[in-house]
C-alpha cells in the first residue's frame, strides 16, 4: 500500500534532480556553504534523490541537511541564469513536504 | 547510528576531523559527477577528505599507498567525460578545495596558487591587476585552477590564440603516489627546455601525482573588439573562419558557433527575440585597440562575404553580455522544453577536426553517422568553430528511461571516437581518460596504451591515483 | 502525530505550526494583534487594506523567547524539551508561553513602531489605508517553508474567505514573507484568487515618483541597503527601495559588491533559521554583517523584521556603532 501523493512528490523531486547537471555553480551561492557540498543546493538534491531511489542514508541526517537550507532562493536564480533551471530551491521545499507527508503516512499506517 | 568506518577514523587522526567526512550524504555528493544521471551506490567513496596543506595531502596519499586504497582527486569535479567519478569501490575522495593560497610575485611576473583556487575568483583578481586569465571555461564559477591545469584545458579557442595553460605554468608542487612532495620547473618566465617534469602533471589527469600548488605566469590583458554574425547555414560560418586562416589573420581569442535552434532558449531568457540565424561570435585582440578594431572590421567583412544575414561590431555592453552569456552558458540550452517535459543532456561529443574538413564534420554530426539512438534524439550544435572544434549535444526529455539515456550516451562516445579517428584528431578541451579511452586505443593503438600503462605502473605501482581512468573502466 | 514529526522536522517548525493553527500567530501569545494601531483610527474598510502581519508586532516576544531558549540550550535543554515543559504546564492551566513572553519581552522594541511609521508614510503620500484589526489572520507562511503544505493550503483558503467577507480587495503588505505568501503563495491553492497584493515599497516608490515627494534628513549619513530574500528573490522588488533611498536628501547609498546585492544579495540567516539552526544562523549573520560593514556605511537599512532582528543581534557582537534601521522608519522621519 502506498500513498499516491507521496509517489507524485517522489516523481517530481527525482525528475527535477535529473535536470540538475551537477555543474556546482550553486555551491558558491549558498549562504550556508562552509566547505561541504551538502551545504549547497546540489548536495541537498543529491541527498534526497538517493534517499528516495536507493534508501541511502537515514532520516535524521537527511532532515538536518534539508532543514539547514535558508530557503533564500539564491541557488534558484543562479541555476536559471547560468544553468539548466532545475528549480533547486523549490525542490528542497518539495523534499520537506515529502518528509512531512511520509511521517503522516507512516503514522497513519500504525493507527 | 552506524559505527564509523576505521579508515575514516584513521584519516581524521591524520589530518584533523574537521577536514574528513564519512557521512553518507557528503560522500554521495562528492561521488557524483556531471556526466552520468545517478551514481552507482557500490562506488560511493568511503571518505571525503579536504586537506589544507601539501603535507596533509602527502599524509593521505602515504596512508592510501600503504593500505592500497584508491584515491579519486577532485577540483570541483565538473569534468564532462567521466574522469571525476570513482571507478572502484572503497575509495577516498580527495578534494583540493581547501588548497586556496594565493601569493603574488608580480616582480617576477607570476602568481603562486593553491590547486583549489576558484577560476572565477582568479580571473577577477588578475583583471583587477591588469592581467588576464588565459582561459574561457564555462564552469569557471565552480572549477579550480588545479583541475583545469591537470587536464591542460583552457576552453573555447583561447589556446590557438595565446597558447595552452601549460605555456603559463612555470612549475608545480606535486605529491607523488608514494607521498613524496616535489617541486618542478622554474621561477623564471622562461620554461625549461628538455626534460621538464611539469609536463607529467599539467595534462597528467591526476594519474602520476596530485598538484597542490602551481606558479602561473601572468600575461597583460589584451585590447578586444567584439563581433557577432548570423548565418543561414553552419557551413557558411565554417567557411568564414577558414578564410580567416587563409588570409593569415591572427587567430581571434574567441571564435564561437551556436546553432539557431540551440540559441532559442538562451535568447528567449535574455529578451533577445528569435535568433536571425546560426550565430557566430568573435573577439579580435591586439595590444592596441586600433588594431583590435581593424581586425574586427575585417571580420565583419568576411562574415558578410560568406552570406551573413547580419554582422556587426557589438558596442553596446548589455547586448554584448547577453550574446556572450547566451553562448557561454551552454546549460541554458537545456531550458528549452519538450512539450511539458524538461530536457536532460544524454550524450555529448567534442569533435576537433582539421581546418579543411569543418564542413564534412558538420555533415557527419547531423546526418552522416549510423547511430539510431542519436538520430532519434534532438541535436544541438555549438562550439569553437574558430579552432575547428565542435560540440554536439543530444538531449532527451527528463522522463526518458535510464536504458535509453545510456544508449544515447554510449553512442555519443562512439561517435566522438569515430570522428577523431577518421580525421586524425584528439579533441582539444576534454581529457583523454575514462570515457575517452575507447577512442585512445583506436587512434593510437594497443602499444601506445600499453606504454602509458607501463609508465603509470612505474610511478604508481599500487595504482592508487584515479585508478580505472587510464584503463577506461566502466566504458568498455 | 507530533511524535512522528519530531523525528524529521526541527522542533522550532513544529512549534510555530502549532502556534499558527491553534493560536493564530507565530509565537502563540494571546494578545490583541492590533494594540499598535489603537491610536491610529484605521477604518476597517478602505480601498487599500493594510496587512500588518505577526512579524513586527511579535519580534519583541520572539527576541525574549529566543534568549530564553538559548540559555536553556546552554543548560542542555533542547527546544524539544522546552516545548514539552510548556505543554506540561498548560495541562495544569498555566500558560507558560504567555508568561515567559511577557516577562522576557524586550523593553527595547524598535519593531512595532515600524508599523506606525508605515501608516504615517502612506498617509503623507495620500493613502488612507484600512486595517482588519483583531480580525487580521496570520498568513501561515512559516508552515509552507516547514513542509506542512496541506495545513498551509487550508489556512490560505480560510484566510481568503475572511478577506473576501470583510470586503478586502487590495492589500498592502509590510512584512515581506507575508506579502509574498499572499501575492504568490495563495493563488496556487485558491481558484479564482482575485485580491491585488502589493508590497508597501512598490506603492511608496510609485507614489513618491508621481507626487515628486521631497524627503530630507538633518545630518548626512552613509547608508547601505540589505535586500531581504523574500523581497529581492521571491517578489523581485530590488529597484524600489533604492529609488526611495536616493530620493532622500542627506542619504548617501553605498553598497557591497554587485554580486551580493539585489537579486544576488546574500541571506542574513534570520527568520526561522535562528530558531532551528542557531549556530549556523549566527555565522551567516556575521558573514553578511561584515560585508555590509565593509561598505563604510554607518547605518544598515532594510525592510524585514527577521533581518532586522538578526542584523541587530549581530551588531551587538561585531560592531554596535552600525545601526540597523527599517526603511519605513527612516522615510517617515525624512518625508515632509
Amino acid at each position: 500500500m502506498s500513498d499516491p501523493d507521496l509517489q507524485q512528490l517522489e516523481k517530481e523531486i527525482t525528475d527535477n534532480v535529473q535536470r540538475c547537471w551537477k555543474c556546482r555553480m550553486c555551491v558558491a551561492m549558498c549562504p550556508t556553504y562552509e566547505g561541504w557540498f551538502t551545504q549547497s543546493a546540489t548536495g541537498r538534491l543529491m541527498a534526497i534523490n538517493l534517499y528516495i531511489k536507493h534508501g541511502l542514508g537515514d532520516e535524521k541526517t537527511l532532515s538536518n541537511i534539508l532543514y539547514s537550507c535558508a530557503t533564500c532562493r539564491r541557488c534558484q536564480v543562479r541555476c536559471r541564469e547560468l544553468s539548466t533551471d532545475c528549480h533547486p530551491a523549490d525542490t528542497i521545499l518539495k523534499a520537506r513536504q515529502y518528509l512531512v507527508r511520509k511521517a503522516e503516512f507512516e503514522e497513519g499506517k500504525k493507527s | 547510528m552506524a559505527k564509523e568506518n576505521p579508515i575514516v577514523t584513521d584519516l581524521k587522526k591524520l589530518i584533523g576531523k574537521q577536514d574528513v567526512s564519512g557521512e553518507i550524504f557528503d560522500r554521495i555528493s562528492y561521488g557524483q559527477d556531471s556526466a552520468q544521471p545517478d551514481l552507482d551506490p557500490e562506488k560511493i567513496p568511503i571518505a571525503v577528505v579536504k586537506p589544507r596543506t601539501a603535507q596533509a595531502v602527502s599524509a593521505v596519499v602515504k596512508y592510501s599507498n600503504e593500505n592500497k586504497i584508491p584515491i579519486y582527486i577532485h577540483g570541483a569535479g565538473t569534468a564532462f567525460k567521466g574522469s571525476p567519478k570513482p571507478k572502484r569501490p572503497g575509495s577516498i575522495l580527495l578534494s583540493t578545495h581547501e588548497l586556496t593560497s594565493i601569493e603574488a610575485h608580480e616582480e617576477d611576473m607570476y602568481y603562486e596558487l593553491g590547486a583549489g583556487v576558484n577560476l572565477y575568483q582568479l580571473e577577477k583578481l588578475l583583471l583587477s591587476r591588469g592581467y588576464f586569465l588565459p582561459m574561457c571555461i564555462g564552469s569557471k564559477f565552480a572549477s579550480t585552477i588545479g583541475g583545469a591545469v591537470s587536464i591542460n584545458t583552457i576552453g573555447h579557442m583561447v589556446d590557438v590564440c595565446v597558447g595552452k595553460i601549460i605555456d603559463y605554468v612555470m612549475g608545480v608542487e606535486v605529491v607523488l603516489p608514494n607521498g613524496e612532495i616535489i617541486d618542478t620547473g622554474t621561477r623564471s618566465i622562461r620554461r625549461p627546455a628538455g626534460l621538464d617534469m611539469t609536463r607529467y602533471f599539467v595534462g597528467g589527469e591526476g594519474l602520476y601525482g596530485i598538484i597542490t600548488k602551481l606558479r602561473l605566469r601572468v600575461a597583460p590583458d589584451p585590447k578586444k573588439s567584439y563581433v557577432v554574425g548570423f548565418f543561414p547555414e553552419m557551413t557558411d560560418i565554417a567557411r568564414a573562419f577558414q578564410r580567416f586562416y587563409r588570409e593569415k589573420m591572427p587567430p581571434p581569442l574567441y571564435g564561437e558557433l551556436l546553432d539557431k535552434v540551440a540559441a532559442e532558449a538562451p535568447f528567449d531568457m535574455r529578451g533577445l527575440g528569435k535568433p536571425k540565424g546560426h550565430m557566430a561570435l568573435a573577439i579580435t585582440v591586439s595590444h592596441s585597440q586600433r588594431e583590435a578594431d581593424e581586425l574586427a572590421k575585417r571580420t565583419v567583412e568576411i562574415f558578410e562575404s560568406e552570406n551573413a544575414v547580419d554582422a556587426y561590431v557589438v558596442d553596446d555592453e548589455k547586448e554584448r553580455k547577453d550574446l556572450w552569456d547566451a553562448r557561454d552558458n551552454i546549460l541554458n540550452i537545456l531550458q528549452a522544453s519538450d512539450g511539458d517535459d524538461g530536457l536532460v543532456m544524454a550524450g555529448a561529443v567534442e569533435a576537433s577536426v582539421p581546418l579543411s574538413h569543418l564542413d564534412d564534420v558538420l555533415d557527419y554530426l547531423q546526418t552522416g553517422h549510423d547511430y539510431s539512438a542519436l538520430k532519434e534524439a534532438r541535436l544541438f550544435i555549438y562550439g569553437h568553430i574558430g579552432t575547428c572544434d565542435l560540440h554536439g549535444m543530444w538531449v532527451a526529455p527528463v522522463s526518458v528511461s535510464p536504458e535509453k539515456r545510456s544508449r544515447i550516451a554510449k553512442a555519443a562516445i562512439q561517435l566522438e571516437s569515430d570522428i577523431n579517428v577518421m580525421w586524425g584528431c584528439a579533441s582539444g578541451e576534454v581529457g583523454q581518460t575514462a570515457s575517452r579511452i575507447t577512442f585512445f586505443k583506436r587512434r593510437y593503438g594497443a602499444a601506445a596504451h600499453a606504454m602509458l600503462m607501463d609508465m603509470k605502473r612505474a610511478v604508481d605501482p599500487n595504482n592508487i591515483l584515479n585508478p580505472g581512468n587510464l584503463e577506461g573502466e566502466g566504458y568498455e | 502525530m507530533n511524535k512522528a514529526f519530531k523525528q524529521v522536522i526541527p522542533a522550532g517548525h513544529i512549534h510555530i505550526k502549532n502556534n499558527v493553527l491553534e493560536k493564530g500567530n507565530l509565537t502563540g501569545i494571546s494578545e490583541s494583534t492590533d494594540l499598535w494601531a489603537r491610536d491610529l483610527n484605521l477604518p476597517r474598510q478602505a480601498e487599500y487594506t493594510l496587512f500588518a502581519g505577526c512579524g513586527y508586532q511579535q519580534m519583541k516576544y520572539v527576541e525574549g523567547m529566543m534568549g530564553a531558549l538559548k540559555s536553556a540550550d546552554k543548560m542542555g535543554m533542547g527546544m524539544g524539551k522546552v516545548v514539552g515543559i510548556s505543554k506540561a504546564f498548560s495541562k495544569v492551566g498555566i500558560d507558560l508561553t504567555n508568561m515567559t513572553a511577557k516577562i522576557t519581552a524586550s523593553k527595547d522594541d524598535p519593531y512595532t513602531p515600524v508599523l506606525v511609521s508605515s501608516v504615517s508614510v502612506l498617509r503623507k503620500l495620500g493613502i488612507e489605508p484600512g486595517y482588519l484589526h483583531e480580525n487580521e489572520p496570520c498568513c501561515g507562511s512559516p508552515m509552507y517553508y516547514a513542509g506542512f503544505e496541506n495545513d498551509y493550503a487550508k489556512t490560505a483558503r480560510e484566510n481568503y474567505e475572511r478577506f473576501t467577507s470583510a470586503g478586502v480587495k487590495k492589500i498592502i503588505g509590510i512584512v515581506p514573507a507575508c506579502t509574498s505568501a499572499l501575492k504568490n503563495g495563495y493563488p496556487k491553492y485558491i481558484e479564482g484568487f482575485d485580491l491585488e497584493v502589493y508590497h508597501i515599497l512598490e506603492v511608496v516608490a510609485r507614489l513618491m515618483k508621481e507626487k515628486g515627494a521631497r524627503a530630507t534628513i538633518e545630518e548626512n549619513i552613509k547608508v547601505t541597503y540589505h535586500d531581504p530574500c523574500q523581497l529581492s528573490r521571491y517578489m523581485e522588488i530590488t529597484e524600489e527601495p533604492r529609488e526611495i533611498l536616493k530620493c532622500i536628501e542627506g542619504v548617501e547609498l553605498v553598497e557591497p559588491d554587485e554580486e551580493e546585492i539585489g537579486r544576488w544579495s546574500t541571506c542574513c540567516g534570520g527568520g526561522n533559521m535562528e530558531a532551528t539552526h542557531p549556530e549556523l544562523s549566527e555565522r551567516m549573520g556575521i558573514r553578511r554583517f561584515e560585508a555590509l560593514k565593509a561598505t563604510g556605511a554607518s547605518m544598515i537599512v532594510t525592510n524585514c523584521p527577521a533581518c532586522e532582528m538578526q542584523l541587530s543581534h549581530t551588531a551587538k557582537k561585531v560592531d554596535e556603532n552600525l545601526k540597523v534601521v527599517d526603511i519605513m522608519h527612516l522615510l517617515d522621519v525624512a518625508l515632509q
